[in-house]
Formats: C-alpha cells, structure tokens, sequence
C-alpha cells in the first residue's frame, strides 16, 4: 500500500476513524479503540494497520516498567500530523447511508470542521 | 588471644549467614528468570518458532545455576549450624554471662529455625531444582525432536503436538517455580529471624549486625518487587489471570501467520491486550483475531516497508 493513497474506507474503517477523531491528539491503544469504535476486540488490527500502512496512523510502545505499573506495556496509536486533517476529508465524501446516520452522525460532533 | 579467636569464630558465623542471605536471594532471582522466560517464550513455542526453542532452553539452563545455588547454601546453612557450639566453647571462658546468651540464642536460632524449617525448605528447592534440570532435559528432547520435524514441512501436526507437550511441561515447571519462591520467601524469613537474634544477642559486633540487617532488607524488598510478578506469570500484574492454553494456541496460530518480521510486535500487542481483557472474552478475542488474521497478513506484506525503512522499523521494535 503506497503512503499517501487512502485507504478502504469500510464501515467498521469509519467507526475507527471516527472514534479517533472525537480526540485527534490523543493516544489510544487497541482496547480502546475497539471499546470507543463500539466494534468487537480483535477486528480492529488489519484496519490499525492499513491506516498505518498509508500514513494516516503512527504506533509506539508505551514507555512504561511493566514490574512498576503491574501491567504489561501497550502499543499506542495517533495520527500523524496530517493524517487526522486526511481522515476528516476522506469520512466528510462518503455517503452515509440513512440506516446507519444513527450510529455514525453522533461522531461527527467535533470530529469534523 | 582467646578473645580474638572467640571473635574469630562470632563474626565467621554472621559471616555465614550474611552469605546465606545473599545465596537465597540470588536463588530467588534465578527461579524468578525461569518463570518470565516461561511465561514469555511459550507463545513462541506454539508459534512453532525454532529460535523461542533455543531461547527456552537457555531460560531452563538457568535452572542449573539454582541447583548449585541452593546446594551452596544448604551447605553454608550447615556449617552456620555447627558455629555456635564453637562459639559457645570458645567465648564462654571470656564472657561468662554474655557469650552464654550469645551462644544460647545463635544454637536457638541456627538449631530450631535453620536445622528443621529451614533445611526442609532448601531440601524442598533442591528437589524442585532436580525437577526443573528435567524438564530441561525434556526441553532439549522436545527441541531436537522438533527441530526434526520441521525438516520435514510435511508432518507440521506432529510438530504441533510436540510444542504443546513441551508447552505443558513448561506450565508444570512454572508451578514449580512458584512453590519454589514461595520456599525460598520462607527461607528468607527464617534468615532475618537468625540475623535479628545475632543483632539482639551483644553488643559485639553491632556493625556487622547492621550489615545483616541491610543485607536482609534489600532482600525482602527483591522479593517484594518480584515475587507479585511471578504470581501473575509473567504480566507483572497480581489480579490479572494467565490466558488458557487455548486462547494462548489461537493467538500464537495468528502470530505465526504474520510477516516474521511483524511477529515480534503482534506477539506482545496481542499478548497485552488478552491479558487485559476479562477471563470469559479471552476466547471471542482470539477467534476474531484469526478470523482477521489473513487479512492482517495481507495489509501488512501490503506495506511492507522498503529497503529504505527497514531501518526506523527496526529501531521502532
């Protein structure tokens, strides 16, 4: 997959995108963008790593001691610094269609300009 | 002449038992490797990767430093044993009420605690450390037979079969490992009983006293840090429960499909975020996770980095 091109933008593609954006600067880590996303765990790697694949997403290690903080290490998730400007204009061209504005529109709210 | 020798004889045995001290602690710390390397590398076992082998058979290696270890110990446990009637016989000329309360408390300490608790905990080690060179033996047994078997791509199954067998004698030896450290915590105990009594017996040496006391406590605080850790097996966490074997296979099957230089990354990303989930969706997890694991295959040969990334990727891991 060429950086640069965008992705496939499927439903569950959206949810993610759209979850993210509610917070653009932020981290989050697999869980938690499934749980914000409202998809399954355990769907979301192939969709996490195409985005990184295009440019969209950059990941790290959480730079924690595992013994300290009683829990292993996650592997974080933001976008890059163009990638939230790229998601929102992929998302603001797709048709939504009228039986799922329900579960989509809500996360427009602050997500797009 | 006769005090110097008492003396002699007094700080050979707070000697002893300061060296008691730091064998255990050293045990502790070998039991706590062979725990983590378990807990890590039998992931890779059932990925079915020929390197993880060798990484678990060193991490069981390990377990050959314990034995010797603990055989060290056990002898330093008993000559500190035999000290104080050699103390009592010399210092009791020189200090008539003294050296009979010292000598008094070192036989109490050294005879009640180490002589019977003591002894059976490192007796108990030992046998556990004979256990462990077992299954390392096996170890070596599963890793050759393995290693066989993949030669001959065409019988995998087998192979499986194999890494799943080794991966139960590793469940096995993490039990162990447990019992272990909780022997070796009681043997600590039982140590900083000794020392304390040593401290409390004279003023003689209260420098040396000291030193125990220092010793002990950075000891217990070694235990303290680690032992949690090997009670949660390997995730450094004391509530979180270790996923089931199957769920374990699954994520290690969806893993192994992976591009080999993504499995690193997936194996622990994976591994932390079943860790992190409740015990009843462990398995929904990894079953979503191989049924999108082709999938996840193919984005990431997809964008594979070229040559020009590999790099920054490689530092990334």
């Amino acid at each position: 997959m060429a950086r640069g091109s965008g992705p496939r933008m499927t439903l569950s593609t959206q949810l993610v995108l759209r979850a993210m954006l509610a917070e653009p600067t932020e981290e989050m880590y697999g869980l938690q963008i499934c749980e914000a996303a409202e998809l399954p765990s355990g769907t979301i790697h192939p969709i996490l790593a195409r985005l990184e694949g295009c440019g969209w997403l950059e990941s790290r290690w959480e730079d924690i001691d595992p013994v300290e903080e009683g829990r292993p290490r996650r592997r974080y998730y933001r976008f890059t610094s163009d990638g939230a400007e790229r998601a929102r204009t992929a998302l603001s061209r797709i048709h939504i269609p009228r039986a799922l504005e329900s579960r989509l529109r809500p996360r427009l709210v602050g997500g797009t300009s | 002449m006769r005090r110097a020798t008492s003396l002699r004889t007094y700080a050979r045995s707070l000697a002893l038992v300061r060296e008691l001290v730091r064998e255990l602690d050293y045990a502790h710390e070998r039991a706590r490797d062979l725990t983590l390397a378990r807990d890590w590398e039998v992931v890779h076992i059932h990925g079915l990767d020929l390197v993880s082998d060798l990484d678990l058979t060193s991490g069981l290696n390990l377990t050959s430093d314990l034995a010797n270890t603990l055989d060290h110990a056990l002898a330093h446990a008993r000559a500190s044993a035999q000290a104080p009637d050699l103390t009592h016989a010399r210092i009791s000329d020189l200090y008539r009420v003294n050296a009979s309360d010292l000598a008094h408390d070192l036989a109490s300490a050294l005879d009640h605690h180490l002589t019977h608790a003591h002894s059976r905990d490192l007796d108990r080690a030992r046998v556990l450390a004979r256990d462990f060179d077992l299954a390392r033996t096996r170890a070596h047994a599963r890793a050759r037979s393995y290693g066989r078997i993949c030669a001959y791509d065409a019988t995998r199954v087998n192979a499986f079969g194999s890494a799943r067998v080794l991966a139960r004698d590793l469940d096995l030896a993490c039990a162990q490992a447990n019992a272990l450290v909780d022997a070796l915590d009681r043997a600590c105990d039982l140590a900083r009983d000794i020392a304390r009594d040593l401290a409390n017996v004279s003023a003689l040496d209260r420098v040396r006293a000291r030193a125990i006391a220092d010793d002990i406590t950075h000891a217990r605080r070694s235990f303290a840090s680690s032992v949690p850790s090997v009670a949660s097996t390997g995730v450094a966490s004391g509530t979180r429960s270790t996923p089931g074997r199957v769920t374990r296979s699954l994520v290690a099957l969806v893993v192994w499909l992976q591009p080999a230089a993504q499995r690193p990354r997936y194996r622990e990303e994976f591994g932390v975020e079943l860790v992190e989930l409740s015990r009843w969706r462990r398995l929904g997890y990894a079953l979503r996770l191989l049924a999108s694991a082709w999938e996840l295959r193919c984005t990431l040969v997809e964008a594979m980095p070229t040559s020009d990334d590999e790099p920054a990727r490689r530092a990334d891991q």
